[in-house]
């Protein structure tokens, strides 16, 4: 047999030891934290996200990562401070008077802002961002929509005129939405942006916007890449107090590498945590975790049509459903932070149910209304779900398994059919599916969003709720969109809630939880449930 | 065989075999029940017909599937890949951008694999039986059964979270701005244009996930080199060799590994083209902006363009690496050139 090993091999291996120790060598040896190579500059705000977006282009973003970045480059009439969603607070505007019984809205625009271009802002940029929004068709295009906007003008280069078609006092807990920010007229439509009827097919500033942004906000873009990094830096021309820290830094990362680069010191602040990871993090002295409340609400829909499902269209095994869910096995499944909401409205928006209202599971009274129904031996039924999405990271497989090992001591024997969204979306908007099992994102802070749930509306007739299916509900229905005392909202929007909860075919289960965490030197940080961060109030 | 006119024969089979690709990657992704629409637009934006309307427009998607794929060939004749759904940019920048990002993490794995696997398969075969050749098989048995993400996890809470001696997930240190883009690669178009901070930062941040991502193909190499070895040692030129009085290692290195080179480059190229053509997780943990994360982006989104132009792509890697492990084997093994 041949001799000892060999020169090549060593001639291999001192080659790879001495490769590492010049490179272990260029990185550091182990150091206290903030002083490593790699380490978040003391000039720079680096934060970590998972990019969910396409574009930067306000009127056309509609996702987290545009949310975020264009809140920091862009103004809106008015905004949302410290995370608050219940108040709307001065941003372009300074003041705003509302007359014709509430349809219609005067904005008096803050003298003496420039965009970082050093352009004036005047009520025509806001007039032409606010139409161009509108006319790109894009999937932020039914904002306005839905607020019910007939017309936008500028009476005066100061003033700014909303007419809506009738009154509803959403509009103002509509435009702090970062998709309508104003943008620098002048220089869009110099690089092909328009505002015109046809603006879907004719504007094409989106590319210029990916690279530069047209804003008046605390922040401007020095660099966008797709699916790895957003750097922006301080707007000189900024109307309000300079941000403390000069740059930002926003960085593509899924949540596992997210906890390793805040504990090490290289990221500030991570934005898209999972809820298994809070014990780990917690652990770390450095870091500043908070859990809090989605306001997605995660809900089972059941079909009211009889040919579909002839047992869910009674109202009895609706309830029965409702009375045989362990709600609070369902939250624990969904970790720390996460809320049961009594019914469709967030627990933190106006016209929420209290907690009181919250249903409890009652496995005999489920058994007793069954019967009553006709299913003393239960019945049989599909749930449908999509398969490959985790909103809020949840995993709709593990609460359906959950949700079907309840149903099934009361009797209830459900088939779990788990689908691709591009499969199930369709069904579940289609009315077909006899369970479904599906989340609402609200479009807009505000209860009024959730008349879509009742009969008529868009998401009541995917359970086949069809109008006219209750006269109260449609009477309470015309009352809420209209009213714009607060009390008056609030009572009815309860009123709402309770009778959906008796009579529809809805069965809210729980806002998964939000987490977020911070290294301790971060100051001045409130999340904020549509833009995520306020970028000009962080310090460290 | 071998000759000029079989390497054109070869490049021109190209054209008809990618145009079956396309054909067939086109069919498949417009068969696949789901609506772009629908995965791409808000819940709002859904209900509403004309939002629904502009999108289609938007992409093409208003036109019948076959005028779809006719304006695809057209535009793909002249160059353009069309316009990625998830990025709103050209597939072909999208593509120029991930595949070099790719490239310079499959060739640290491949380098490495290379480095070790075969080595070790060596010297595995030559210690048959004894102590090293079970603790090599070992290695290739874990090497190809653990997991790409729990490995990556693992070495960076390790290496950069708790002993600080590799950075973190990312291809450069945030505070450095990428070198002049040349080829893509950061670690060559730093050493082109004399950037030694960033070639630093670079390499450093290969080690990591290049040897992540090399555990697979490490232990496939030492398993086919060592059984390639083996099969060779046992026939009769080794013998002539050794009974020539020539040195053990001489043998086995100038002798022996040649023959066995044939099936080893077969398993180096299939396993650059799988590296090269992207490694969703490990790009996923390592916050690397590759092609495979491109890819399962563009599946999930139903992206079309970018779903198309990413299996043209794989397609043409693919081939062109089948053909250059082909005119390996030419040089390497001069039967198959006389032949």
């Amino acid at each position: 047999m041949p001799v000892r090993p060999q020169r090549l091999s060593w001639l291999i291996v001192s080659a790879s030891v001495s490769l590492a120790v010049a490179l272990f060598g260029a990185h550091g040896t182990p150091a206290q934290a903030g002083s490593h190579v790699g380490a978040s500059p003391a000039d720079t705000i680096v934060t970590a996200m998972f990019f969910d977006g396409k574009s930067l282009d306000p009127g056309r973003q509609f996702e987290y990562m545009g949310m975020t970045a264009d809140r920091a480059m862009y103004d809106t009439l008015v905004t949302f401070a410290n995370g608050n969603l219940t108040k709307p607070v001065p941003d372009l505007a300074t003041s705003w008077k509302v007359s014709g019984g509430g349809s219609v809205y005067t904005f008096t625009l803050r003298p003496g802002v420039h965009f970082s271009s050093g352009n004036p802002l005047t009520a025509a940029d806001v007039v032409w961002s606010l139409q161009r929004q509108l006319n790109l068709k894009g999937n932020p295009s039914f904002l306005l929509q839905l607020a019910g906007v007939s017309s936008i003008s500028a009476p005066s280069s100061s003033t700014v005129r909303v007419t809506l078609k009738t009154p509803n006092p959403a509009l103002l807990y509509i435009l702090p939405n970062p998709s309508l920010s104003v943008l620098d007229s002048k220089v869009v439509m110099a690089q092909g942006g328009t505002d015109a009827a046809n603006a879907d097919k004719t504007d094409k500033a989106e590319s210029y916007l990916n690279t530069h942004s047209a804003g008046s906000g605390p922040y401007v873009l020095t660099g966008y890449s797709p699916g790895n990094s957003i750097s922006m830096t301080a707007n000189p021309k900024y109307w309000g107090p300079a941000p403390k820290i000069k740059k930002v830094l926003l960085l593509n990362q899924k949540s596992p590498a997210e906890q390793l680069t805040l504990e090490k010191g290289d990221t500030d602040i991570s934005l898209d945590l999972a809820v298994d990871q809070v014990p780990a993090l917690k652990k770390q002295a450095q870091v500043a975790t908070y859990s809090l409340s989605s306001p997605d609400v995660f809900f089972l829909i059941l079909n009211l049509s009889p040919s579909v499902n002839p047992a869910t269209a009674k109202q009895d095994v609706r309830q029965a459903i409702r009375y045989a869910l362990d709600y609070k096995g369902i939250l624990s499944l969904a970790g720390t932070g996460a809320t049961q909401p009594p019914g469709v409205i967030p627990v933190q928006f106006l016209g929420a149910l209290p907690e009181s209202d919250a249903v409890k599971q009652d496995v005999a009274k489920a058994k007793a209304l069954l019967a009553k129904a006709g299913y003393a031996n239960g019945f049989t039924a599909t749930m449908e779900y999509p398969s490959d999405i985790t909103p809020d990271g949840i995993d709709f497989g593990l609460f359906a398994q959950k949700i079907a090992s309840d149903l099934s001591a009361v009797g209830i024997t459900v088939k779990l059919t788990p689908n691709p969204v591009a499969v199930s979306l369709p069904n579940y908007r289609g009315g077909k599916e006899q369970i479904g099992f599906w989340y609402w994102g609200p479009d807009y802070p505000d209860p009024s969003d959730y008349l879509n749930f009742l009969p008529g509306q868009l998401v009541g007739l995917r359970a086949n709720w069809k109008m006219g299916a209750d006269a109260q509900l449609a009477q309470w229905m015309k009352q809420a969109s209209s009213t714009v005392d607060k009390a008056q909202r609030i009572a009815l929007y309860q009123r709402i809630q309770r009778r959906m909860n008796e009579i529809g075919p809805f069965v809210p289960l729980f806002q998964p939880s939000k987490i977020v965490a911070t290294r301790r030197s971060v100051s001045g940080f409130h999340y904020n449930a549509i833009w995520q961060v306020d970028f000009n109030q962080i310090g460290k | 065989m071998f000759s000029l006119s079989y390497l054109i024969r070869r490049l021109l089979l190209l054209i008809p075999m990618l145009f079956g690709v396309t054909v067939v990657a086109f069919v498949v992704s417009h068969v696949v029940p789901g609506d772009p629409a629908a995965v791409n637009l808000g819940q709002y934006a859904m209900s509403d017909p004309t939002i629904v309307a502009a999108f289609r427009r938007q992409w093409g998607l208003d036109k019948p599937a076959p005028l779809q794929f006719l304006v695809y060939m057209g535009n793909l004749l002249h160059g353009n890949l069309g316009i990625s759904q998830q990025t709103h940019r050209p597939v072909a920048v999208d593509l120029a951008q991930y595949l070099p990002a790719t490239a310079e993490l499959a060739l640290a794995a491949i380098l490495i694999s290379i480095l070790v696997g075969i080595p070790l398969g060596i010297v595995s075969a030559v210690y048959h039986n004894r102590i090293i050749d079970h603790i090599s098989r070992l290695l290739a048995l874990m090497g190809v059964s653990v997991p790409v993400f729990w490995l990556g996890l693992v070495g960076l809470d390790i290496f950069y979270v708790h002993f600080s001696l590799l950075p973190g997930p990312g291809r450069l240190d945030e505070s450095l701005t990428a070198p002049r883009t040349i080829t893509g690669l950061y670690t060559l178009d730093s050493l082109l244009t004399g950037n030694w901070t960033d070639l630093r930062s670079a390499l450093a941040h290969l080690i990591l996930p290049g040897l992540v991502l090399s555990g697979f193909s490490t232990g496939l190499f030492t398993r086919i080199t060592r059984s390639a070895m083996l099969e060779v040692l046992g026939l009769h030129y080794t013998r002539t060799a050794r009974a020539k009085g020539l040195a053990g290692w001489r043998v086995i290195l100038r002798h022996a590994f040649p023959n066995a080179l044939v099936p080893t480059l077969t398993s180096i190229g299939l396993a650059f083209a799988n590296l090269l053509t992207g490694a969703v997780l490990a790009e996923t943990i390592f916050s690397w902006p590759g092609i495979g994360r491109y890819a399962y982006q563009a599946a999930v989104n139903l992206d079309f363009p970018a779903i198309m132009g990413v299996t043209i792509l794989v397609a043409f890697i693919y081939i062109m690496v089948n053909l250059c492990v082909d005119v390996l084997y030419a040089l390497v093994d001069p039967r198959i050139r006389a032949r």
